[in-house]
């Protein structure tokens, strides 16, 4: 198991009325540490997430998006800057992360998985198991209850992962680089049912990908990151109408943003990849 | 016995029929060589009067104790090692500081063939069952340390972020999660642990206990009753394959979820 540097402060809980917007992140600088140096991931981030947005955050590989989304789940204490999550409902769970690996127990029934987060936190059996179930049905699982992970497709896989997240009824949905590991087929489908999925839970979520179609077509935002340490470099609002559908993806508009996002990408890209290539 | 209901019966008793195969190849060389005088028979007896033998020195009661001491050497070594090794295994597999304090006296204990501490077992506890058991135990004891600790070491870091990511408390990250994701490594540790265990037991009857299949091995050859010699082989490999076996099977029922390929 990693060890982790001691930090000081946890992703703070607070109430609804002390701040406007879901997520308030304010210079959060994350630097990591080993035996080779000091290596600095993220560099005076600040970023506010409205709740219900969809917000979709796009940088070049190797730039912290998979720090900043730890740092929201609590997994890497906010040495520096703040960090905070708007609490709703006393009882819920902060985040709930969607993994790009998926990371599903794999001794664990499809059921058990969903069920986890709940469990964890003393829900009896039969009532975690009921939610579970309601949930699967609503990803589109119903029937898979009792196969075992690796019994199903990178899809359901996925589907799995992503009804685990809303079965914690999370304040925040994280989700990093979901559907990197999926065809193409299979990613259009399931961006599809990430729009339906997010229009019924109305969700906030935090989404990382470096897929710009995937973060033009779901994100009421982008946020455009600069290679390391990352910083936000722009932030291009989607004005596509809503609910939106792969349709889109043909449109004029869309190929508008997908080219400003792109254009504020490509160097930033070319900067990870010089750096990649000269050790 | 029809073609399908033999496979059916081998199914049932989980043995392949290749490997069925291949033992009586073994089988069947081992009974022909000898007799076309291919192998001297003095040395290698066919394997028809290994059988006799195993199977008069198991009815006549004469290799029956033998058995039932090496036996209970092993089991009663391997218990004693199982509980502090995994013990011991978790903690150094969990903790970095553990780690660093017991890594270097296990770096150095754990390549020592445990035989090689018989003497000093026999200085410390005299001539004894004590003795016999207690070296078995420290091969059981290291290999399970060595498995235990890498089985936790090897648990996918991101499965550990999901249990914290999803509320697990300390105790719930052990049992619900790091535990059930080191099983395969911590079940072979105790695999290997038992067999090598078996080896040292055989060993140390070898060479001191008056007792035991390992010291049938050793009269049987002072008086070259080589069929004798060969049934306590025999009666050894039995026992291992017995007991590997048995735990591969509670590990592939704890294992389900796992898949396996056979790359050829
Ligand atoms: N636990 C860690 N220890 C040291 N460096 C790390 C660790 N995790 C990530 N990094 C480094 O921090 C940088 C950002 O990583 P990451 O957040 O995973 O980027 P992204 O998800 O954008 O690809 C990378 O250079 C990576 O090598
Ligand atoms: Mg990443």
């Amino acid at each position: 198991m990693a060890e982790r540097a001691g930090g000081t402060l946890p992703t703070a809980r607070v109430r609804a009325e002390a701040t406007e917007a879901k997520v308030v992140v304010r210079g959060l600088s994350v630097r990591y540490t080993s035996s080779r140096g000091t290596l600095t991931a993220l560099e005076d981030i600040s970023l506010s997430v409205q709740a219900g947005e969809f917000c979709c955050v796009v940088g070049p590989s190797g730039c912290g998006k998979s720090t900043l989304l730890r740092v929201l789940a609590g997994l890497i204490p906010c040495a520096e800057g703040e960090v905070r999550i708007r609490s709703d409902g006393p009882q819920r769970p902060l985040t709930a992360m969607v993994f790009q690996d998926y990371a599903l127990l794999p001794w664990r029934t499809v059921l058990d998985n969903v069920a986890f987060g709940p469990e964890n936190r003393g829900v009896p059996r039969a009532e975690r198991y009921r939610l579970a179930r309601e949930i699967l049905a609503k990803v589109g699982l119903s029937g898979f209850e009792h196969a075992y992970p690796h019994q199903l497709s990178g899809g359901m896989k996925q589907r799995v992962g992503i009804a685990r997240a809303l079965a914690n009824d999370p304040e925040v949905l994280l989700m990093d680089e979901p559907l990197a590991a999926l065809d193409a087929q299979t990613r259009n489908l399931m961006q599809e049912e990430l729009l339906r999925i997010w229009a019924e839970f109305g969700k906030t979520v935090v989404y990382v990908t470096h897929a710009i179609d995937e973060a033009v077509l779901l994100g009421d935002r982008v946020v455009v990151m600069t290679a390391r340490p990352g910083r936000v470099k722009a932030v291009v609002p989607v004005d596509l109408e809503r609910p939106r559908t792969l349709e889109q993806k043909g449109s004029a508009h869309f190929a508008r943003l997908y080219n400003e996002v792109w254009q504020l990408l490509r160097e930033e890209v070319s900067a990870a990849s010089r750096e990649a290539g000269g050790g | 016995m029809t073609g399908a209901a033999a496979r059916q019966t081998l199914r049932a008793v989980r043995v392949d029929a290749r490997s069925l195969a291949a033992a009586g190849i073994l089988v069947a060389g081992w009974e022909f060589l000898p007799r076309r005088g291919l192998l001297n028979p003095a040395y290698f007896p066919p394997a028809s009067q290994v059988v006799a033998a195993l199977a008069e020195g198991l009815s006549a009661g004469e290799l029956l104790p033998h058995v039932a001491a090496t036996v209970s050497r092993l089991l009663v070594a391997f218990f004693l090692a199982a509980l502090p090794g995994l013990g011991v295994g978790v903690a150094m597999g969990l903790s970095g500081t553990v780690r660093r304090v017991a890594d270097p006296y296990v770096a150095l204990l754990y390549p020592i063939p445990k035989v090689a501490l018989l003497p000093l077992m026999l200085i410390l506890f005299g001539v004894g069952e004590r003795a016999f058991v207690l070296t078995g135990a420290l091969t059981a004891f290291f290999q399970i340390v060595v498995n235990t600790m890498d089985g936790i070491r090897q648990v996918d870091p991101t499965l550990v972020e999901v249990g914290r990511n999803y509320g697990a408390t300390r105790f719930r990250l052990f049992w619900k999660v790091v535990l059930p994701a080191a099983l395969p490594g911590i079940l072979t540790g105790l695999r290997l642990g038992l067999g090598l265990t078996l080896v040292t037991v055989v060993a140390v009857e070898f060479a001191i206990a008056k007792s035991g299949l390992g010291h049938v091995v050793w009269g049987s050859w002072q008086t070259l009753t080589t069929p004798r010699m060969y049934a306590a082989f025999v009666a050894v490999g039995l026992l291992g394959l017995l007991l590997t076996r048995g735990l591969k099977r509670l590990q592939d029922r704890l294992l389900a979820w796992q898949t396996s390929v056979d790359v050829w």
